[in-house]
Protein backbone atom coordinates (compact mmCIF):
# COMPACT_ATOMS: atom_id res chain seq x y z
CA UNK A 1 0.00 0.00 0.00
CA UNK A 2 2.82 2.06 0.85
CA UNK A 3 4.71 1.54 -2.69
CA UNK A 4 1.05 1.98 -3.85
CA UNK A 5 0.64 5.50 -2.95
CA UNK A 6 4.52 6.41 -3.36
CA UNK A 7 4.11 5.89 -6.96
CA UNK A 8 1.13 8.33 -7.17
CA UNK A 9 2.58 10.73 -5.51
CA UNK A 10 5.65 10.14 -7.88
CA UNK A 11 3.01 10.33 -10.55
CA UNK A 12 1.58 13.53 -9.41
CA UNK A 13 4.59 15.12 -9.12
CA UNK A 14 6.33 13.96 -12.86
CA UNK A 15 2.43 15.58 -14.10
CA UNK A 16 3.46 18.92 -12.59
CA UNK A 17 6.56 19.40 -13.60
CA UNK A 18 5.35 18.02 -17.17
CA UNK A 19 2.55 20.74 -17.55
CA UNK A 20 4.97 23.39 -15.70
CA UNK A 21 8.40 22.41 -17.47
CA UNK A 22 6.91 22.17 -21.32
CA UNK A 23 5.87 25.83 -20.72
CA UNK A 24 8.89 26.85 -19.51
CA UNK A 25 10.76 25.60 -22.92
CA UNK A 26 10.25 28.04 -25.60
CA UNK A 27 10.63 26.38 -29.34
CA UNK A 28 12.48 28.88 -31.29
CA UNK A 29 11.64 29.74 -34.71
CA UNK A 30 13.39 27.34 -36.75
CA UNK A 31 14.25 25.02 -34.66
CA UNK A 32 10.72 23.15 -34.32
CA UNK A 33 11.44 20.74 -36.87
CA UNK A 34 14.93 20.69 -37.38
CA UNK A 35 15.17 16.85 -36.49
CA UNK A 36 12.83 16.58 -39.55
CA UNK A 37 15.21 13.83 -42.27
CA UNK A 38 14.61 14.23 -46.11
CA UNK A 39 12.16 11.87 -47.54
CA UNK A 40 14.87 9.44 -49.02
CA UNK A 41 16.41 8.79 -45.73
CA UNK A 42 13.14 7.77 -43.70
CA UNK A 43 12.15 5.74 -46.32
CA UNK A 44 15.78 3.92 -46.45
CA UNK A 45 15.19 3.20 -42.71
CA UNK A 46 11.78 2.85 -42.47
CA UNK A 47 11.96 -0.86 -43.18
CA UNK A 48 9.00 -1.72 -45.36
CA UNK A 49 6.26 0.42 -42.95
CA UNK A 50 6.67 3.88 -45.36
CA UNK A 51 3.00 4.27 -45.43
CA UNK A 52 2.39 3.99 -41.98
CA UNK A 53 5.41 6.56 -41.38
CA UNK A 54 3.49 8.85 -44.04
CA UNK A 55 0.21 8.59 -41.91
CA UNK A 56 2.09 9.66 -39.40
CA UNK A 57 3.23 12.39 -40.94
CA UNK A 58 0.25 13.40 -42.35
CA UNK A 59 -0.76 13.73 -38.73
CA UNK A 60 2.18 15.82 -37.83
CA UNK A 61 1.94 17.75 -40.70
CA UNK A 62 -2.11 18.90 -39.43
CA UNK A 63 -1.14 19.72 -36.05
CA UNK A 64 1.94 21.71 -37.16
CA UNK A 65 -0.39 23.32 -39.33
CA UNK A 66 -3.43 23.99 -37.06
CA UNK A 67 -0.74 25.52 -34.26
CA UNK A 68 0.73 27.65 -36.85
CA UNK A 69 -2.65 28.86 -37.86
CA UNK A 70 -3.39 30.15 -34.27
CA UNK A 71 -0.55 31.43 -33.56
CA UNK A 72 2.02 33.31 -35.70
CA UNK A 73 0.47 32.18 -39.21
CA UNK A 74 3.45 31.42 -41.06
CA UNK A 75 4.36 27.77 -42.20
CA UNK A 76 8.18 27.64 -42.52
CA UNK A 77 8.23 23.70 -42.83
CA UNK A 78 5.01 22.98 -44.25
CA UNK A 79 6.60 22.21 -47.92
CA UNK A 80 9.15 19.93 -46.69
CA UNK A 81 6.85 18.12 -44.42
CA UNK A 82 4.56 17.63 -47.62
CA UNK A 83 7.64 16.93 -49.55
CA UNK A 84 8.73 14.28 -47.29
CA UNK A 85 5.34 12.71 -46.93
CA UNK A 86 4.99 12.23 -50.60
CA UNK A 87 8.25 11.18 -50.78
CA UNK A 88 7.12 8.04 -49.03
CA UNK A 89 3.90 7.58 -50.25
CA UNK A 90 3.73 8.57 -53.42
CA UNK A 91 0.24 7.43 -54.00
CA UNK A 92 -1.38 9.12 -51.16
CA UNK A 93 -3.26 12.17 -53.47
CA UNK A 94 -4.78 13.98 -50.49
CA UNK A 95 -1.30 14.78 -49.60
CA UNK A 96 -0.76 17.08 -53.22
CA UNK A 97 -4.02 18.60 -53.35
CA UNK A 98 -4.37 19.76 -49.98
CA UNK A 99 -0.62 20.39 -49.09
CA UNK A 100 -1.08 22.41 -52.84
CA UNK A 101 -4.06 24.59 -51.57
CA UNK A 102 -2.73 25.11 -48.17
CA UNK A 103 0.77 26.16 -49.55
CA UNK A 104 -0.94 28.11 -52.17
CA UNK A 105 -3.85 29.65 -49.75
CA UNK A 106 -1.84 30.11 -46.42
CA UNK A 107 1.70 30.07 -47.56
CA UNK A 108 1.18 32.43 -50.48
CA UNK A 109 3.42 30.53 -52.19
CA UNK A 110 2.38 29.22 -55.57
CA UNK A 111 5.92 28.79 -56.88
CA UNK A 112 6.12 25.78 -54.20
CA UNK A 113 2.23 24.60 -54.45
CA UNK A 114 2.92 23.91 -58.19
CA UNK A 115 6.49 22.24 -57.18
CA UNK A 116 4.12 19.72 -54.90
CA UNK A 117 1.38 19.43 -57.65
CA UNK A 118 3.83 18.67 -60.66
CA UNK A 119 5.09 16.21 -58.61
CA UNK A 120 1.94 14.64 -57.62
CA UNK A 121 1.15 14.53 -61.44
CA UNK A 122 4.49 12.69 -62.28
CA UNK A 123 4.07 9.73 -59.67
CA UNK A 124 0.49 9.64 -60.54
CA UNK A 125 -0.37 10.31 -63.87
CA UNK A 126 -3.68 8.34 -64.01
CA UNK A 127 -5.10 10.95 -61.22
CA UNK A 128 -7.86 13.59 -62.26
CA UNK A 129 -7.62 15.17 -58.74
CA UNK A 130 -4.07 16.95 -59.16
CA UNK A 131 -4.59 18.62 -62.60
CA UNK A 132 -8.25 19.89 -61.21
CA UNK A 133 -6.68 21.23 -58.55
CA UNK A 134 -3.70 22.81 -60.55
CA UNK A 135 -6.09 24.23 -62.73
CA UNK A 136 -8.15 25.55 -59.18
CA UNK A 137 -5.70 27.46 -58.09
CA UNK A 138 -4.96 29.02 -61.54
CA UNK A 139 -8.21 30.13 -61.68
CA UNK A 140 -9.09 31.17 -58.14
CA UNK A 141 -5.34 32.19 -56.93
CA UNK A 142 -3.22 33.27 -60.21
CA UNK A 143 -6.21 34.47 -62.08
CA UNK A 144 -4.83 32.81 -64.88
CA UNK A 145 -7.64 31.76 -66.91
CA UNK A 146 -6.37 29.92 -69.55
CA UNK A 147 -3.65 28.09 -67.86
CA UNK A 148 -6.78 26.88 -65.62
CA UNK A 149 -9.20 26.14 -68.29
CA UNK A 150 -5.84 24.16 -69.44
CA UNK A 151 -5.66 22.30 -66.58
CA UNK A 152 -9.62 21.35 -66.18
CA UNK A 153 -9.46 19.78 -69.88
CA UNK A 154 -6.07 18.15 -68.53
CA UNK A 155 -8.49 16.87 -65.56
CA UNK A 156 -11.39 15.57 -67.68
CA UNK A 157 -9.86 13.38 -70.11
CA UNK A 158 -8.36 11.14 -66.97
CA UNK A 159 -10.19 7.78 -66.23
CA UNK A 160 -12.68 8.56 -63.73
CA UNK A 161 -12.66 11.89 -63.81
CA UNK A 162 -16.47 13.65 -62.93
CA UNK A 163 -18.14 15.48 -65.38
CA UNK A 164 -17.70 18.65 -63.44
CA UNK A 165 -13.93 18.75 -64.74
CA UNK A 166 -15.11 19.22 -68.59
CA UNK A 167 -17.98 21.94 -67.17
CA UNK A 168 -15.45 23.64 -65.51
CA UNK A 169 -13.09 23.87 -68.16
CA UNK A 170 -15.45 25.21 -70.58
CA UNK A 171 -17.09 27.55 -68.14
CA UNK A 172 -13.60 28.81 -67.68
CA UNK A 173 -13.01 29.03 -71.78
CA UNK A 174 -16.20 30.83 -72.11
CA UNK A 175 -16.57 33.20 -68.96
CA UNK A 176 -13.20 33.89 -67.89
CA UNK A 177 -13.26 35.80 -64.64
CA UNK A 178 -17.10 34.72 -64.40
CA UNK A 179 -18.28 35.03 -60.88
CA UNK A 180 -20.76 32.05 -61.50
CA UNK A 181 -17.22 29.76 -62.18
CA UNK A 182 -15.81 30.61 -59.12
CA UNK A 183 -18.51 29.81 -57.16
CA UNK A 184 -19.77 26.74 -58.88
CA UNK A 185 -15.90 26.01 -58.08
CA UNK A 186 -15.72 26.76 -54.50
CA UNK A 187 -19.25 24.26 -54.34
CA UNK A 188 -17.99 21.81 -55.99
CA UNK A 189 -14.71 21.75 -53.92
CA UNK A 190 -17.02 21.17 -51.02
CA UNK A 191 -18.07 18.49 -51.98
CA UNK A 192 -14.97 17.00 -53.35
CA UNK A 193 -13.09 17.24 -50.25
CA UNK A 194 -12.87 14.92 -47.34
CA UNK A 195 -11.53 16.63 -44.97
CA UNK A 196 -13.26 19.16 -42.33
CA UNK A 197 -10.43 22.08 -42.82
CA UNK A 198 -10.97 21.60 -46.77
CA UNK A 199 -15.08 21.97 -46.32
CA UNK A 200 -14.34 25.38 -44.27
CA UNK A 201 -11.92 26.50 -46.89
CA UNK A 202 -14.47 26.39 -49.65
CA UNK A 203 -16.97 27.83 -47.69
CA UNK A 204 -15.20 31.23 -46.55
CA UNK A 205 -14.05 31.26 -50.06
CA UNK A 206 -17.15 31.16 -50.90
CA UNK A 207 -17.92 33.96 -48.31
CA UNK A 208 -15.28 36.32 -49.64
CA UNK A 209 -16.73 35.99 -52.93
CA UNK A 210 -20.22 37.02 -51.83
CA UNK A 211 -18.64 39.72 -49.66
CA UNK A 212 -16.41 41.21 -52.33
CA UNK A 213 -19.54 41.41 -54.93
CA UNK A 214 -21.26 43.46 -51.94
CA UNK A 215 -18.58 45.75 -51.98
CA UNK A 216 -18.77 46.25 -55.71
CA UNK A 217 -22.25 46.59 -55.36
CA UNK A 218 -21.65 49.52 -52.80
CA UNK A 219 -19.19 51.21 -54.99
CA UNK A 220 -21.40 50.87 -57.89
CA UNK A 221 -24.73 51.77 -56.06
CA UNK A 222 -23.40 53.97 -53.35
CA UNK A 223 -24.75 51.95 -50.50
CA UNK A 224 -24.35 48.52 -49.16
CA UNK A 225 -26.87 46.04 -50.14
CA UNK A 226 -29.53 44.57 -47.80
CA UNK A 227 -29.62 41.06 -48.62
CA UNK A 228 -27.86 38.43 -51.71
CA UNK A 229 -31.48 38.61 -52.99
CA UNK A 230 -31.10 42.47 -53.66
CA UNK A 231 -27.33 41.57 -55.36
CA UNK A 232 -29.09 38.62 -57.71
CA UNK A 233 -32.05 41.21 -58.77
CA UNK A 234 -29.38 43.51 -59.58
CA UNK A 235 -27.04 41.23 -61.08
CA UNK A 236 -24.26 41.07 -58.78
CA UNK A 237 -24.97 37.80 -57.97
CA UNK A 238 -25.94 34.92 -60.62
CA UNK A 239 -27.61 33.20 -57.95
CA UNK A 240 -27.72 32.28 -53.62
CA UNK A 241 -25.30 29.42 -53.27
CA UNK A 242 -26.10 26.52 -50.65
CA UNK A 243 -23.90 24.23 -49.68
CA UNK A 244 -25.47 21.46 -47.44
CA UNK A 245 -27.71 22.53 -45.55
CA UNK A 246 -25.94 25.84 -45.14
CA UNK A 247 -27.22 28.89 -46.03
CA UNK A 248 -25.58 32.13 -46.60
CA UNK A 249 -27.53 35.60 -45.48
CA UNK A 250 -25.90 39.04 -46.21
CA UNK A 251 -26.73 40.51 -42.49
CA UNK A 252 -25.72 43.88 -41.08
CA UNK A 253 -22.79 43.87 -43.90
CA UNK A 254 -22.00 40.70 -42.97
CA UNK A 255 -21.83 37.68 -44.55
CA UNK A 256 -23.42 35.19 -41.87
CA UNK A 257 -23.19 31.29 -42.60
CA UNK A 258 -26.46 29.69 -40.66
CA UNK B 1 7.73 -36.86 -41.18
CA UNK B 2 5.56 -37.38 -38.36
CA UNK B 3 8.26 -37.05 -35.87
CA UNK B 4 8.83 -33.89 -37.36
CA UNK B 5 4.80 -33.17 -36.91
CA UNK B 6 4.78 -34.44 -33.34
CA UNK B 7 7.92 -32.26 -32.19
CA UNK B 8 6.10 -29.33 -34.24
CA UNK B 9 3.11 -29.90 -31.90
CA UNK B 10 4.54 -29.88 -28.97
CA UNK B 11 6.83 -26.75 -29.61
CA UNK B 12 3.45 -25.08 -30.22
CA UNK B 13 1.38 -26.09 -27.49
CA UNK B 14 4.63 -24.87 -25.85
CA UNK B 15 4.86 -21.22 -27.27
CA UNK B 16 1.11 -20.59 -26.82
CA UNK B 17 2.00 -21.36 -22.90
CA UNK B 18 3.92 -18.18 -23.26
CA UNK B 19 3.60 -15.29 -21.07
CA UNK B 20 5.55 -13.18 -23.63
CA UNK B 21 3.01 -14.38 -26.82
CA UNK B 22 -0.17 -13.73 -24.38
CA UNK B 23 0.70 -10.20 -23.74
CA UNK B 24 2.00 -9.51 -27.44
CA UNK B 25 -0.93 -10.38 -29.14
CA UNK B 26 -3.19 -8.66 -26.05
CA UNK B 27 -0.53 -5.38 -27.08
CA UNK B 28 -1.46 -5.94 -30.49
CA UNK B 29 -5.49 -6.45 -30.48
CA UNK B 30 -5.60 -3.51 -28.03
CA UNK B 31 -3.56 -1.37 -30.53
CA UNK B 32 -6.03 -2.24 -33.43
CA UNK B 33 -8.83 -1.89 -31.36
CA UNK B 34 -7.74 2.01 -30.40
CA UNK B 35 -6.48 2.99 -33.83
CA UNK B 36 -10.13 4.35 -33.61
CA UNK B 37 -8.31 7.52 -31.68
CA UNK B 38 -6.73 8.11 -35.43
CA UNK B 39 -9.72 9.23 -36.98
CA UNK B 40 -10.58 12.75 -35.61
CA UNK B 41 -7.03 14.02 -36.07
CA UNK B 42 -6.77 12.01 -39.79
CA UNK B 43 -7.87 15.27 -41.98
CA UNK B 44 -10.43 12.98 -43.94
CA UNK B 45 -8.11 10.07 -44.34
CA UNK B 46 -9.20 7.68 -41.80
CA UNK B 47 -10.35 4.67 -44.19
CA UNK B 48 -6.57 4.70 -45.16
CA UNK B 49 -4.89 5.20 -41.87
CA UNK B 50 -6.74 2.68 -40.01
CA UNK B 51 -5.98 0.53 -42.81
CA UNK B 52 -2.21 1.02 -42.70
CA UNK B 53 -2.08 1.30 -39.16
CA UNK B 54 -4.25 -2.04 -38.73
CA UNK B 55 -1.46 -3.92 -41.44
CA UNK B 56 2.01 -2.17 -40.16
CA UNK B 57 0.74 -3.69 -36.45
CA UNK B 58 -0.08 -7.23 -38.10
CA UNK B 59 3.49 -7.41 -39.38
CA UNK B 60 5.24 -5.52 -36.57
CA UNK B 61 4.13 -7.90 -33.71
CA UNK B 62 4.30 -10.71 -35.97
CA UNK B 63 8.10 -9.51 -36.02
CA UNK B 64 8.41 -9.10 -32.18
CA UNK B 65 6.74 -12.48 -31.80
CA UNK B 66 9.59 -14.24 -34.08
CA UNK B 67 12.02 -12.34 -32.24
CA UNK B 68 11.00 -12.26 -28.77
CA UNK B 69 9.93 -16.28 -29.22
CA UNK B 70 11.32 -17.94 -32.19
CA UNK B 71 15.10 -16.92 -31.11
CA UNK B 72 14.68 -18.82 -27.62
CA UNK B 73 13.01 -22.09 -29.09
CA UNK B 74 16.00 -23.83 -29.36
CA UNK B 75 18.21 -22.22 -26.29
CA UNK B 76 15.52 -22.89 -23.83
CA UNK B 77 16.00 -26.84 -25.20
CA UNK B 78 19.20 -27.13 -24.34
CA UNK B 79 19.02 -24.55 -21.15
CA UNK B 80 16.50 -26.74 -19.30
CA UNK B 81 17.73 -30.04 -20.65
CA UNK B 82 14.37 -30.96 -22.45
CA UNK B 83 16.85 -31.81 -25.29
CA UNK B 84 18.12 -35.11 -23.62
CA UNK B 85 14.55 -36.24 -23.42
CA UNK B 86 14.57 -35.79 -27.35
CA UNK B 87 18.03 -36.82 -28.12
CA UNK B 88 18.07 -39.89 -26.59
CA UNK B 89 14.83 -40.41 -29.38
CA UNK B 90 15.82 -42.22 -32.75
CA UNK B 91 15.08 -38.48 -33.81
CA UNK B 92 17.58 -37.19 -36.54
CA UNK B 93 18.98 -33.31 -36.06
CA UNK B 94 16.83 -32.06 -39.16
CA UNK B 95 13.60 -33.50 -37.81
CA UNK B 96 14.42 -31.83 -34.84
CA UNK B 97 15.41 -28.19 -36.19
CA UNK B 98 12.46 -28.29 -38.69
CA UNK B 99 9.26 -29.86 -36.25
CA UNK B 100 10.94 -26.55 -33.66
CA UNK B 101 10.70 -24.19 -36.76
CA UNK B 102 7.53 -25.88 -38.27
CA UNK B 103 5.68 -25.11 -34.52
CA UNK B 104 6.89 -21.72 -34.13
CA UNK B 105 5.50 -20.78 -37.81
CA UNK B 106 2.05 -22.28 -37.09
CA UNK B 107 1.54 -20.19 -34.06
CA UNK B 108 2.92 -17.39 -36.55
CA UNK B 109 0.35 -18.16 -38.37
CA UNK B 110 -2.32 -17.71 -35.67
CA UNK B 111 -1.48 -15.39 -34.06
CA UNK B 112 -1.49 -13.60 -37.74
CA UNK B 113 -4.85 -14.58 -38.34
CA UNK B 114 -6.38 -13.82 -35.01
CA UNK B 115 -4.77 -10.38 -35.55
CA UNK B 116 -6.12 -10.01 -38.90
CA UNK B 117 -9.58 -11.25 -38.03
CA UNK B 118 -9.60 -8.61 -35.66
CA UNK B 119 -8.17 -5.83 -37.79
CA UNK B 120 -10.86 -7.43 -40.65
CA UNK B 121 -13.80 -6.82 -37.94
CA UNK B 122 -12.76 -3.45 -36.92
CA UNK B 123 -12.65 -2.34 -40.33
CA UNK B 124 -15.91 -3.40 -40.72
CA UNK B 125 -16.81 -1.81 -37.51
CA UNK B 126 -14.91 1.95 -38.40
CA UNK B 127 -15.52 1.73 -41.55
CA UNK B 128 -19.14 0.13 -42.34
CA UNK B 129 -17.47 -2.14 -45.01
CA UNK B 130 -15.26 -4.87 -45.17
CA UNK B 131 -12.04 -4.59 -48.09
CA UNK B 132 -11.65 -8.22 -48.77
CA UNK B 133 -8.77 -6.63 -50.63
CA UNK B 134 -6.69 -6.63 -47.38
CA UNK B 135 -6.60 -10.23 -47.63
CA UNK B 136 -3.76 -10.32 -50.29
CA UNK B 137 -1.32 -8.61 -47.49
CA UNK B 138 -1.80 -11.83 -45.16
CA UNK B 139 -0.91 -14.08 -48.08
CA UNK B 140 2.02 -12.05 -48.49
CA UNK B 141 2.55 -12.01 -44.53
CA UNK B 142 2.55 -15.98 -44.17
CA UNK B 143 5.76 -16.00 -46.86
CA UNK B 144 7.55 -13.07 -44.93
CA UNK B 145 7.20 -14.72 -41.83
CA UNK B 146 7.93 -18.41 -43.10
CA UNK B 147 11.38 -16.57 -44.38
CA UNK B 148 11.86 -14.47 -40.94
CA UNK B 149 11.08 -17.58 -38.60
CA UNK B 150 13.76 -19.27 -40.82
CA UNK B 151 16.17 -16.54 -40.22
CA UNK B 152 15.68 -16.81 -36.49
CA UNK B 153 15.60 -20.51 -35.59
CA UNK B 154 19.13 -20.20 -37.66
CA UNK B 155 20.64 -17.97 -35.83
CA UNK B 156 19.40 -19.39 -32.69
CA UNK B 157 21.23 -22.58 -33.38
CA UNK B 158 24.63 -20.70 -33.03
CA UNK B 159 24.18 -17.64 -30.24
CA UNK B 160 22.28 -17.03 -27.34
CA UNK B 161 18.81 -15.70 -28.30
CA UNK B 162 19.43 -11.63 -27.42
CA UNK B 163 22.26 -11.79 -30.22
CA UNK B 164 19.85 -14.11 -32.06
CA UNK B 165 17.01 -11.30 -31.86
CA UNK B 166 19.47 -8.66 -32.76
CA UNK B 167 21.11 -10.91 -35.80
CA UNK B 168 16.90 -11.54 -36.88
CA UNK B 169 16.61 -7.56 -36.37
CA UNK B 170 18.95 -6.35 -38.56
CA UNK B 171 18.22 -8.68 -41.24
CA UNK B 172 14.77 -7.81 -41.39
CA UNK B 173 16.00 -4.30 -41.79
CA UNK B 174 19.11 -5.02 -44.37
CA UNK B 175 16.35 -6.90 -46.18
CA UNK B 176 14.43 -3.74 -46.98
CA UNK B 177 17.57 -2.23 -47.97
CA UNK B 178 18.79 -4.76 -50.51
CA UNK B 179 17.64 -2.64 -53.47
CA UNK B 180 19.94 0.21 -52.38
CA UNK B 181 22.79 -2.37 -53.44
CA UNK B 182 22.40 -1.54 -57.09
CA UNK B 183 22.18 2.48 -56.44
CA UNK B 184 24.93 2.07 -54.45
CA UNK B 185 27.31 1.40 -57.36
CA UNK B 186 25.93 3.83 -59.51
CA UNK B 187 26.59 6.51 -57.07
CA UNK B 188 29.50 5.88 -55.79
CA UNK B 189 30.93 5.19 -59.69
CA UNK B 190 32.25 2.38 -59.04
CA UNK B 191 31.68 -0.25 -61.61
CA UNK B 192 34.48 -2.53 -60.25
CA UNK B 193 32.23 -2.99 -57.22
CA UNK B 194 29.52 -4.14 -59.89
CA UNK B 195 29.64 -7.90 -59.80
CA UNK B 196 30.30 -7.83 -55.75
CA UNK B 197 26.93 -5.51 -55.50
CA UNK B 198 24.92 -7.86 -57.55
CA UNK B 199 26.00 -11.03 -56.00
CA UNK B 200 25.35 -9.43 -52.69
CA UNK B 201 21.72 -8.08 -54.31
CA UNK B 202 20.98 -12.00 -55.58
CA UNK B 203 22.31 -13.54 -51.97
CA UNK B 204 21.08 -11.74 -49.43
CA UNK B 205 17.90 -11.31 -48.37
CA UNK B 206 15.25 -8.97 -49.92
CA UNK B 207 12.09 -8.42 -47.80
CA UNK B 208 10.33 -5.36 -50.24
CA UNK B 209 9.27 -9.00 -52.46
CA UNK B 210 7.09 -9.74 -49.75
CA UNK B 211 5.96 -5.64 -49.27
CA UNK B 212 2.83 -5.04 -51.33
CA UNK B 213 1.15 -3.06 -48.20
CA UNK B 214 0.97 0.30 -50.10
CA UNK B 215 -0.54 -1.84 -53.39
CA UNK B 216 -2.91 -3.83 -51.08
CA UNK B 217 -4.07 -0.26 -49.33
CA UNK B 218 -4.71 1.56 -52.88
CA UNK B 219 -6.31 -1.51 -54.78
CA UNK B 220 -3.24 -1.69 -56.94
CA UNK B 221 -3.18 -4.97 -58.88
CA UNK B 222 -0.62 -7.40 -57.70
CA UNK B 223 0.89 -9.05 -60.70
CA UNK B 224 0.47 -12.82 -60.48
CA UNK B 225 4.22 -13.40 -60.83
CA UNK B 226 4.86 -11.21 -57.16
CA UNK B 227 2.58 -14.20 -55.41
CA UNK B 228 4.76 -16.95 -57.22
CA UNK B 229 7.81 -14.72 -56.66
CA UNK B 230 6.88 -14.51 -52.80
CA UNK B 231 5.98 -18.18 -52.02
CA UNK B 232 9.25 -19.62 -54.33
CA UNK B 233 11.49 -16.87 -52.78
CA UNK B 234 10.56 -18.04 -48.99
CA UNK B 235 10.07 -21.52 -49.68
CA UNK B 236 13.46 -22.13 -51.10
CA UNK B 237 15.42 -19.84 -48.69
CA UNK B 238 13.94 -21.18 -45.69
CA UNK B 239 14.67 -25.16 -47.10
CA UNK B 240 17.97 -23.33 -47.86
CA UNK B 241 18.72 -21.80 -44.13
CA UNK B 242 16.37 -24.68 -42.10
CA UNK B 243 19.29 -27.15 -43.57
CA UNK B 244 22.04 -25.08 -42.34
CA UNK B 245 20.73 -24.56 -39.47
CA UNK B 246 20.21 -28.43 -38.88
CA UNK B 247 24.20 -28.54 -39.84
CA UNK B 248 25.38 -25.74 -37.33
CA UNK B 249 22.77 -27.71 -34.95
CA UNK B 250 24.85 -31.01 -35.26
CA UNK B 251 27.98 -29.59 -35.05
CA UNK B 252 27.00 -27.88 -31.58
CA UNK B 253 26.29 -30.83 -30.68
CA UNK B 254 29.38 -32.85 -31.02
CA UNK B 255 31.56 -30.36 -29.92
Amino acid sequence: MKRLIFIFILIFFLSITIRIGFKWIPVREGEELLFFPSGKFIHAISSGFDNLIADFIWIEAGVYFGEHRLSDRKYPYLYHIFNVLTDLDSKFLPAYTIGGILLCDDVKRVDLSMKLLNKGMFKNPDSWEIPFVKGFIHYLYTKDYIEASKWFLISSMKENAPDMTYKFATWTLLHGQGIEVAMNLWINFYYISKSDLMKEKAIKGMAKILYNQADRFKEEKGYFPSSLEEMVNNNFLPFIPRIDSLRFVLREKQIIIE
Amino acid sequence: MNKVLAISLNTFKESVRDKVLLSLSALGLFLIAISKIVVPISIGQANKIIKDLGLGLVELFSLLIIILIGTRILYQEIERKTIYSIVSKPVKDWEFVFGKSLGLYILIILIQLILFLIFIIFNKFYLGKIDWYLLNALYFFIFEFLFLNAIAVFFSCFTTPITAGILTLLVFFMGQLTHYLKDLVVLLKLPELNAIANFLYFVLPNFSVFNVKASVVYHIPISINSYFLAASYSILYSIILLSLSSMFYSIKEYL
